[in-house]
């Protein structure tokens, strides 16, 4: 059950940033969640849904503790199979869907620089490198209201943190924002005013370590949302339908696992108990159903919130 | 001796004057765990926390890390990990949880990477460009309750190691060591080597058979120090009333260390870290986990926290497999464990109606003076533990002494307090 717990704990000036105005995301925060799919698999590290909600695509380990991307149905006690694996999947730590649900991109830490794959959600399919050039170690992925443009977090060549911007088709990344207060960004959601969303677990904010800001769409700067996040890796996040709340998995003061919702505008900030999750991480909405998508990365399971 | 020990007090003074039941040691938190012994530079060893001898309104804390240091372990000597996290967490209402957080963050610095020299010189002082290889820290001050983070130091330098005579000629290494101690806001800081203060005969993990060896003289350890106003730790900022029988007159202190979740490493480049701080070593009292703990749940305890040990732990306090150990070995005829088991020890980690907890607790009334501050009530550098703890673990029956009763340096009357690291090439 949700529980409102604290209001306008360090909301920013929102005229800065934008709000979402989508009527494909969820509209409300997720009231819900219930384990989906668990064994066969081990280290999940982000999940998307479909656009409709009935699947859910996540990234872990397969039982030869390969690098896979697996599919299952988003319904309780799913069985996943796996996608693709192995090379050149390396370490791919986020995801998301394109907006027609035809194809996966992936950020993938591994390999030597990191890289941006893409993957067909078609079974028997194979995952292509998109060769985007200037991010180093990417993180999050987001898609563009244009459905054209990836958002990404990851460094500068020279280390900064930074957040990037590039072609669904590959080629050169742009940097959107790079430095401090940015530390170690991880999840990432863009609405449809182009205002970037960006989690980062080692970031100090007013309330402590753990923080969401918002990025203006011109990159003129990060604002701190709200903050002392105890957020697993990645940190994930997604807005509901209008930009009105951003909803992250986290962990309480006792290490229990749970969702936070945060309203945008009032601070308010509700919790939804997940305690059989060890370290909630990545979270995605489905774009056309009010489901989200949330793994546990420690205990090896996918769950489903709605 | 501190009345609110009595037990132990008692016990202790025992040890010192009674005959030795037998004779065995124990490291307090070297390479005691299997994970943390495969990461050794953000191993904790050892805390100490005692009134200033130079101002009873100050607190001095020390955590040790990096265990068991050989001083002619060049060319890349012994540091910090510029990659992981460094905490004193200090609890002050006693709900075992943490209040106030100092926390080191240190960087590496390489003048010329064209030798393989740590320093290409006589070193005649801390920024001595031929001091070839570096590290500087922030010292940060964090209000857990609030969130407040304040910086204390930036870029402060860490003092380097004792490379030898040649490097530091006439006897001149502790005077540039010194040089790193740094001051601001009131509080005192030095991080770098220094000798090993832990006394004891390591031959005790050959089947507990020891003869007093000094095994640990001769060699450093990496030691973060900080001498503090009391008023810094307390609640509210308020040092409790002499005699104050409050929760807050005594604050709970442990140290841990902490790496990302995730690494990742190159074939081509230096690695690539991401995600959360993950706690991957712990200590508050000497010795509970390197023999409390069995094999099973060392880990475990290195990545929990205090407020959790009497739910994960309690049963390994109640019931201590070191007694049947010394009878078993060495005959040391430890009375069998009471019936409900050592609820004394549980008692002894809660003073003052606190939570129990593996914290190094000590009592910040105004009356407490350097004087006082011995180990159960906090832990001055020069006690002996390992005699006060086997004592105690053999259920308080025959006195145990472990044969080694003093550090093989003196300690110093003037901050940091620790000795002098030993020199690489004396």
């Amino acid at each position: 059950m949700a529980k409102p717990v604290l209001v306008a704990l360090t909301v920013a000036p929102l005229a800065a940033v934008g709000c979402d105005s989508s009527e494909d995301l969820p509209t409300k925060p997720p009231t819900s969640i219930a384990q989906v799919a668990k064994g066969g698999f081990s280290s999940p590290t982000d999940a998307v849904a479909s656009p409709d909600g009935s699947k859910f695509f996540f990234a872990a380990r397969d039982e030869m503790l390969e690098p896979a991307i697996f599919v299952t149905a988003s319904d309780a006690g799913s069985t996943p199979e796996v996608l693709a694996a192995s090379t050149p999947l390396d370490m791919p730590i986020g995801l998301v869907m394109s907006c027609d649900g035809s194809t996966l991109y992936i950020a993938d830490m591994g390999s030597e620089l990191g890289a941006v794959l893409s993957l067909s959600t078609t079974a028997g399919s194979a995952v292509s490198d998109l060769g985007v050039t200037g991010v180093f170690r990417p993180g999050g992925l987001a898609m563009a209201k244009d459905c054209k443009t990836l958002y990404m977090t990851g460094r500068t060549e020279a280390g900064e943190p930074a957040l990037f911007s590039m072609s669904v088709d590959g080629g050169a990344a742009t940097v959107v924002y790079k430095g401090e207060p940015l530390v170690s960004p991880t999840g990432l959601h863009i609405d449809n005013d182009g205002v970037s969303w960006v989690m980062d677990h080692r970031a100090h904010g007013a309330a402590g370590e753990g923080v969401l800001f918002a990025i203006p769409a011109d990159g003129s700067a990060a604002n701190e949302v709200v903050s002392n996040l105890r957020m697993g890796t990645p940190g994930g996040v997604s807005l509901t339908a209008g930009g009105g709340t951003a909803v992250m998995p986290t962990r309480d003061a006792d290490g229990n696992g749970q969702l936070t919702s945060v309203d945008i505008k009032s601070g308010e900030m509700t919790q939804l108990a997940a305690p059989s999750m060890i370290d909630p991480a990545g979270l995605r909405t489905a774009r056309k159903a009010g489901v989200f998508a949330v793994v546990d990365s420690e205990g090896g399971a996918i769950y489903r919130a709605e | 001796m501190n009345k609110l020990y009595p037990t132990l007090g008692a016990l202790s003074v025992g040890a010192a004057l009674l005959a030795s039941g037998g004779d065995t040691v124990i490291a307090s938190s070297h390479r005691e765990a299997p994970a943390i012994a495969e990461d050794q530079y953000v191993d904790n060893t050892d805390v100490y926390a005692f009134i200033s001898p130079q101002s009873p309104d100050r607190l001095v804390m020390v955590a040790n890390y990096v265990p068991l240091l050989i001083p002619a372990s060049g060319p890349n000597y012994y540091k910090f990990s510029a990659d992981a996290r460094y905490e004193v967490h200090v609890d002050n209402d006693g709900d075992a949880k943490d209040d106030i957080t100092y926390r080191w963050e240190f960087k590496d610095q390489i003048k010329n990477g064209n030798t393989f020299l740590y320093n290409t010189g006589v070193i005649n002082f801390l920024a001595d460009p031929d001091l070839n290889v570096t590290q500087t820290y922030d010292l940060f001050r964090i209000d857990e309750k609030s969130g407040k983070k304040t910086r204390i130091l930036h870029d402060a330098p860490v003092a380097p190691w004792n490379v030898g005579k040649r490097s530091f000629p006439n006897n001149t290494y502790e005077g540039i060591a010194l040089e790193a101690v740094k001051s601001s806001g009131g509080t005192s800081s030095f991080a770098g080597p220094r000798d090993e203060p832990f006394f004891v005969d390591l031959h005790v993990f050959d089947l507990l058979g020891v003869g007093g060896a000094p095994t640990t003289d001769g060699v450093n350890v990496m030691s973060l120090v900080l001498e503090v106003p009391i008023t810094d730790v307390a609640k509210d900022g308020k040092r409790p009333a002499a005699g104050s029988a409050d929760k807050s007159s005594v604050v709970g202190i442990h140290a841990s260390a902490s790496r990302p979740q995730v690494r990742v490493l190159r074939r081509t480049r230096d690695s690539d870290d991401y995600g959360n701080m993950i706690q991957v070593s712990r200590l508050g009292w000497p010795l509970i986990n390197e023999v409390i703990i069995p094999l099973r749940d060392k880990d475990k305890y290195n990545r929990s926290q205090p407020v959790d040990d009497v739910k994960n732990f309690g049963g390994y306090i109640l019931d201590p497999e070191v007694p049947k150990l010394l009878n078993l070995v060495l005959g040391a005829n430890c009375p069998a464990t009471a019936a409900g088991g050592r609820t004394d020890i549980v008692g002894l980690l809660s003073p003052m109606g606190t939570a129990a907890a593996d914290l190094l607790r000590i009592n910040i009334s105004q009356d407490q003076t350097n004087a006082q501050s011995h180990f159960p009530n906090g832990r001055a550098l020069a006690d002996d533990v390992t005699d006060t703890l086997l004592t105690v673990a053999c259920n308080n029956g025959a006195a145990i002494r472990d044969g080694v009763n003093a550090n093989d340096k003196p300690f110093t009357a003037t901050f940091p307090y620790l000795a002098s690291p030993a020199s690489g090439n004396p």
